[in-house]
């Protein structure tokens, strides 16, 4: 048992536990001697292979703590900051609103030229269709499609916002807490966004119709290797 | 970094000892990056749990776009710079470049605590450690530690399972942790935290 705990912590000092897990280990850190001493031990041991020790007997946490145990430091809890619609209207009025949306739409239909548009569809029938991913479709329009290109990958989307007249912003989050966040640039994009989009995760060139869209993926807490696995599902049947 | 997120988390509910978790991982880094610019060991410990006071206080306001570690190291080093502010203001001839002055002339004069001295033997006996180890673990925990892979980059490197890397490192550690046995930093106290 204590064996494996020690393992444990070894990947906590990774990073390569889940939240879960991160909660046991803080509890068992507290409240288990030998644990408290290995996790220092460890990341001192880090520190030392790393150049960046200084002083092996150097421990400023009990300081630290015992300043924060006594001035009392309450953290409030704020709501999350995200946006949703629903915070601004009344869930009947957002329904009722959504509804008028999607009648007015569905008369558009023929007028916009949408009637391959699917909600369900995957974004690859979406790309590979007519104009249905559209700058022009209002943005409660796209979110069915923002939502679905989400569960592609088993994001839930969080909140999206247009960034400009041809260009929309969207983040999802995914099941071990990581964010990630999708841009989708209508037409072309603009001069300033190139230099960015080549620094920020992954970029991909595809087609609406025969319109040309960007789409850039790019998180802080996941690597390349893992955006271009979500950016693959963007394409599966 | 995910651990750091649901630690983080953690701390945002008011969970004290996640925080002191953080605290133990992150203080020897910060208070060897403190001393780096100031040089002198025990203004670099005051400066560092100052800043571990105040990235707490305002833990609302870290919204995870950098790493917890930049995150406070920017918070320490502007804390350095107000203590060498203060001391410039003192003397009545503070502007910024009294406080570069000051800063340079703080890293150049103050004398380097003892603790330096065993700090260096001991930096010097993991290293040494670390060559000793048997091949298959030494490059695995080298590949973790110096080039900062995932479990699952190094088993991709390596061709080998998942469960084997994090073995290695696990053993790894453990062999290298022997090193640690004659410094003593065994005996610490458990402090509960609300």
């Amino acid at each position: 048992m204590n064996e494996t705990l020690e393992e444990r912590l070894s990947m906590l000092l990774d990073g390569e536990v889940t939240p879960f897990e991160t909660k046991r280990l803080v509890d068992e850190i507290d409240c288990n001697p030998h644990m408290k001493a290995l996790w220092l031990r460890m990341n001192k041991q880090r520190a030392a292979l790393k150049g960046e020790l200084i002083d092996p007997a150097l421990d400023i946490s009990s300081s630290v703590m015992s300043h924060l145990n006594s001035t009392s430091q309450t953290i409030s809890l704020k709501n999350k900051k995200t946006w949703h619609i629903s915070h601004f209207f009344p869930t009947h009025y957002f329904k009722a609103c959504c509804y008028l949306l999607g009648f007015f739409l569905v008369l558009s239909f023929p007028l916009l030229n949408l009637n391959n548009f699917s909600p369900s569809d995957s974004f690859s029938k979406i790309t590979n269709s007519s104009k249905t991913f559209n700058k022009n479709l209002p943005l409660p329009g796209n979110e069915a499609l923002l939502v679905d290109l989400g569960s592609n990958f088993n994001g839930n989307l969080k909140n999206y916002r247009m960034v400009s007249e041809n260009a929309l912003e969207a983040n999802y989050q995914l099941a071990g807490n990581e964010a990630v966040k999708i841009k989708v640039f209508f037409n072309d994009v603009p001069q300033t966004e190139r230099l960015n989009l080549l620094e920020s995760g992954i970029t991909l060139h595809t087609k609406a119709g025969n319109e040309p869209v960007v789409l850039n993926v790019s998180s802080d807490q996941i690597s390349n290797s893992k955006l271009i696995k979500i950016s693959n599902t963007f394409f599966k049947k | 970094m995910d651990n750091e997120i649901a630690l983080i988390e953690l701390v945002k509910k008011g969970d004290k000892k996640a925080y002191n978790t953080l605290v133990l991982k992150y203080q020897d880094r910060l208070v060897f990056s403190v001393y780096k610019f100031l040089k002198d060991f025990e203004l670099a410990q005051d400066i560092a749990q100052e800043a571990f006071i105040k990235a707490y206080k305002n833990i609302e306001k870290f919204r995870g776009d950098s790493q917890f570690y930049t995150w406070i190291y920017r918070i320490a080093i502007n804390t350095a710079k107000n203590v060498i502010s203060t001391k410039a203001r003192a003397s009545e001839v503070y502007d910024n470049d009294t406080t570069d002055q000051l800063l340079s002339e703080s890293a150049t004069t103050s004398e380097n605590p003892e603790n330096i001295l065993q700090a260096e033997q001991l930096r010097s006996e993991i290293n040494k450690a670390l060559q000793n180890l048997p091949e298959d673990i030494r490059v695995t925990l080298s590949l973790r530690e110096f080039d900062g892979l995932s479990y699952e980059e190094i088993s991709k490197v390596l061709n080998c399972p998942i469960g084997t890397v994090r073995s290695r490192i696990h053993k790894g550690r453990e062999m290298l942790d022997q090193t640690f046995s004659k410094y003593n930093l065994s005996n610490f106290e458990a402090i509960k935290y609300e």
